[in-house]
């Protein structure tokens, strides 16, 4: 690495260290992973450019199967954007102090599962140079111009959402590497070179910390927290909208919307977990991601397969009950056609394996959650592969029945995508801290505060408590900081 | 009126627009009442980083 932060000072605490220190050693496992993924990459890109130049005849698309594996990809990365931003907001808005070390993972994967989403509607179009006509010709009573408009917000509102909170730390990595800067042998040349501190510069926006400075950011943190849950509910809403504006058999179903969106949530935790165990143990945060976070949010996946279990049954013996003729043909293609493998896999890995795994507290552990998670991570994409596929090869307006096998193509772009979205999430976290270090410190001085404030309620004498908890300095019990304390309404 | 703003091309792409650009423009107004606020007068021309005052702080001095 050609950029040097200062090494650990003796200010440093242990949380700075065990955060910083990815960012300034890389190990010889992180370059291999990833050279793996930059491999799946370079291949996602020469599939690409051949159905550019080819058109989309590469793929197994066509009349009447015009949607396929990208638009599968598409419902299930945007699926996975809620794991962040919906998940964090949610347990900010709670004041759930166990999301702290977890929230930043979690934006980070919303911020990119988004962007690989929306790519994946451009490779569906098939021919870039008609992109913009989306926008030129795009009439506002389709569902796509609502699940633009959508996106488009999220992606804006999430961006900020991870990225306010990256400020305080953002400051601190500039100041840990300023003073490197100038023993580096020469202060503007080595500063010009050191393009990290520049970066760390810029984007902590004249960050200074004050008293003031931090009521803004929280307070706007919050306006955000509050902003984002109905914007990321509207935005899977939409998505299902998409199915659901539609008269085609399976699709045409006022219960697609919190479908999609309990779906969404699902699978987002689902990959929390997945990124947030890689990162714990490629980063070496055991001690601040731990056990209360996977039992907690174990607890929350548990709860979102049964809950995604009882709308599946809801949908699916609504539709066996209806036996409208074109739905019967899709039921039964799924229930005992040929997607029916597919079909049982999906309740087997989004209700069998959680259920069983997560069921039971010693089943909440990093590698009982991890287990579950893969298993639903595969099992979400299937489902939304069962959603789209079955219908469109047994339209209701009059085509014969089609039969959709995806090309080398289509799942070469995919587990690119998948790579490209792992790759990203890596290099963000190589360039930033994985924790929110300063809402982690937050988090334990109000715990030591409350800590030491019980115990001075159970010592018999004054009351000196109550105004210390408040925040007052006067009354402050003797070992807690006497700063006033922000956030601890 | 309701029927023309649906169905006519080109509108869908202007109330895109009109709802994006607006929001961008808030965060980025956002962003920047965040940097602009005040210093602390006891810590003037100082940086502090953390989110609490501890009691092992570095003296001001040692911080850039």
């Amino acid at each position: 690495m050609d950029t040097v932060i200062s090494s650990a000072s003796a200010h440093e605490t242990e949380l700075e260290r065990a955060v910083m220190n990815p960012l300034r050693h890389t190990t010889r496992w992180f370059w291999m992973a990833i050279g793996v993924l930059a491999a799946l990459v370079v291949l996602l890109l020469v599939v690409l450019i051949r159905q550019w130049v080819l058109g989309l005849g590469v793929t197994g698309l066509g009349r009447p199967v015009y949607w396929g594996i990208y638009i599968t990809n598409f419902v299930f990365f945007i699926g996975i954007s809620h794991a962040g931003t919906l998940i964090t907001a949610i347990l900010r808005v709670t004041n759930a102090e166990w999301r702290r070390p977890i929230t930043r993972v979690a934006e980070a994967i919303t911020f990119f599962a988004l962007i690989l989403g929306a790519a994946q509607i451009l490779l569906d179009l098939g021919r870039l140079d008609r992109v913009l006509n989306v926008v030129i010709f795009g009439r506002f009573q389709s569902p796509l111009l609502w699940d633009v408009t959508c996106i488009t917000i999220y992606l804006l509102s999430s961006t900020l959402y991870l990225y306010l909170p990256m400020i305080p730390d953002l400051a601190r990595l500039r100041d840990r590497m300023a003073p490197a800067a100038a023993q580096v042998g020469g202060a503007t040349r080595s500063r010009l070179r050191n393009w990290r501190y520049h970066l760390y510069r810029i984007m902590s926006v004249g960050w200074h910390g004050s008293a003031e400075q931090h009521r803004r950011l929280e307070r706007a943190i919050s306006i955000m927290a509050v902003l984002i849950i109905p914007i990321a509910v509207s935005v899977h809403t939409v998505v299902s909208w998409i199915f659901g504006m539609m008269m085609q058999p399976m699709w045409h179903s006022t219960i697609l919307g919190p479908y999609f969106v309990v779906g969404a949530i699902f699978s987002g935790i689902a990959m929390l977990f997945l990124f947030m165990t890689l990162i714990r143990k490629a980063w070496g945060l055991e001690r601040w991601i731990g056990a209360k976070q996977y039992d907690y949010l174990g607890l929350l996946l548990l709860v979102m397969s049964v809950f995604w279990a009882y709308f599946t049954l809801s949908e699916y013996l609504t539709t066996g009950y209806g036996t409208l003729v074109h739905e019967r043909h899709v039921l039964q293609a799924k229930l005992s056609g040929e997607y029916a493998p597919w079909f049982y896999a999906m309740l087997f890995l989004n209700f069998v394996v959680p259920f069983a795994v997560l069921i039971r507290r010693k089943g909440r552990t990093p590698a009982g959650t991890v287990i579950a998670s893969a298993a639903i991570a595969v099992g979400m994409w299937i489902e939304r592969f069962t959603i789209i596929a079955p219908t469109l090869t047994r339209p209701s307006l009059g085509y014969e029945k089609a039969v959709y096998t995806p090309s080398f193509t289509e799942i070469a772009i995919t587990f690119g995508s998948l790579a490209l979205f792992a790759m990203l999430f890596l290099l963000f976290f190589k360039l930033f801290p994985a924790i929110s270090i300063w809402e982690v410190e937050e988090g334990e001085h109000i715990a030591a505060v409350k800590r030491k404030a019980e115990e001075l309620m159970a010592q018999p004498g004054p009351a000196i408590v109550a105004t210390s908890v408040a925040g007052g300095p006067a009354g402050v019990p003797a070992g807690v900081p006497a700063q006033p304390l922000r956030n601890m309404e | 009126m309701a029927h023309w703003i649906l169905d006519t091309a080109g509108i869908g792409g202007i109330i895109v627009a009109l709802v994006a650009i607006p929001v961008l423009i808030a965060y980025i107004r956002m962003v920047r009442w965040i940097a602009a606020a005040p210093r602390d007068a006891a810590h003037s021309g100082a940086t502090r980083t953390d989110a609490v005052a501890t009691t092992t702080d570095a003296p001001e001095g040692e911080r850039a």
